[in-house]
């Protein structure tokens, strides 16, 4: 009781030492800094104005995302997995335009899984499978032979009757004619 | 003035309302000249520094990046520009002199000796006592104020009285 007593008096001596009330007038504050509230709205009329251009910013990458997901679907998409002979056998260089699926790449745990179903034989068939698929570049390349891919590439298509071409071993194997 | 409000209330200052910007100044001006007064010692001057720091509250509150601590945010602008103007003066407050600042509120002997006392504190613990009985704040408008909890408050108050009473033990009657 005597320490409650003691505490309520302490309280009532702090409070009369240090105690005070205070009121804020907005009206007259404004009125007082007016550079401080120029400056307020100045930087609020630019961060509006970064604001909306980030929107806008937002929108055309938006835009852009969908536009590319379009173009994978209708352009890319179709020729995964597929290959399109694009020269002639008699240029001696055949240039193909194959997208791999990831399913043909020869990654360690597919050849660990060609070898724990078929031994060595199955590896080495997985192997050359991949090399077939991915369209892998003979050893040497002359700047004759860049050059005719290049034009073919640019010709596009036109070797339909090369159709068989694709189940080649290797695509590179033409002679020149 | 719920925690919702309050935080509309400062999105709305972010985004250029001046007058919710008045609002929260209303609601946290006690406690703001409170924490000038406990580095300052002078209610007057307290005051001063407190419009000067809602000053530059109003220009930098777009960086203010979490709303729920407005008035934390706040309280730290005040401190520092109490400290700022007791630097520019050139003076760093010594005890006497704050008595003396104090000796014109009353000369009372008693209310000298408390006075002393608390100068005689750690300026957070002073800023504590200044919070509590300036303008009478309530545990939750401090735990507001300094962004921590009001056990702390009371925790940290009881101590602080403890070492005030100790204090004034030289005197009679307490």
């Amino acid at each position: 009781m005597g320490k409650n007593n003691d505490e309520t008096k302490l309280d009532g001596l702090i409070h009369d030492a240090v105690g005070g009330e205070s009121r804020f007038d907005f009206a007259k504050w404004k009125s007082e800094h007016t550079e401080e509230i120029e400056a307020y709205h100045a930087m609020n009329a630019i961060d509006a104005r970064i604001r909306s251009h980030r929107r806008s910013l937002k929108v055309s990458a938006i835009v852009t995302a969908a536009a590319a997901i379009l173009v994978f679907a209708f352009l890319v998409w179709p020729d995964i997995g597929n290959e399109t002979v694009l020269v002639k056998p008699g240029d001696g260089i055949v240039a193909s335009s194959y997208t791999p699926l990831p399913a043909h790449l020869p990654t360690v745990g597919r050849l660990n899984a060609a070898f724990a179903e078929g031994g060595i034989d199955a590896v080495e068939k997985f192997c050359e499978r991949s090399e077939r698929k991915s369209g892998a570049r003979p050893g040497r390349l002359t700047a004759m032979d860049i050059f005719i891919e290049f034009e073919a590439n640019i010709e596009t298509k036109k070797g339909s009757e090369y159709e068989n071409q694709s189940d080649n071993n290797n695509a590179y194997s033409f002679d020149r004619a | 003035m719920t925690e919702k409000t309050e935080i509309r209330l400062v999105q709305n200052a972010v985004n250029g309302d001046l007058e919710s910007f008045g609002l929260l100044c209303e609601k946290y001006y006690a406690a703001m000249v409170a924490i000038a007064c406990s580095v300052i010692a002078d209610k007057h001057l307290a005051e001063d520094v407190v419009q000067t720091a809602y000053g530059k509250a109003l220009v930098g509150i777009g960086g203010l990046k979490d709303k729920k601590l407005f008035a934390a945010w706040l309280g730290r602008i005040c401190r520092n520009a109490a400290k700022d103007m007791v630097r520019s003066r050139n003076r760093d407050i010594p005890t006497e002199d704050l008595s003396q600042v104090k000796a014109a509120v009353s000369d009372n002997e008693t209310s000298e000796a408390v006075r002393d006392a608390i100068e005689h504190l750690e300026p957070v613990e002073r800023e504590l006592v200044y919070l509590r009985y300036f303008n009478d704040q309530s545990y939750e408008q401090m735990a507001e104020a300094l962004g921590i909890s009001k056990a702390a408050i009371n925790g940290r108050l009881k101590r602080i009285k403890q070492k005030i009473g100790n204090r004034l033990k030289d005197f009679a009657g307490i």
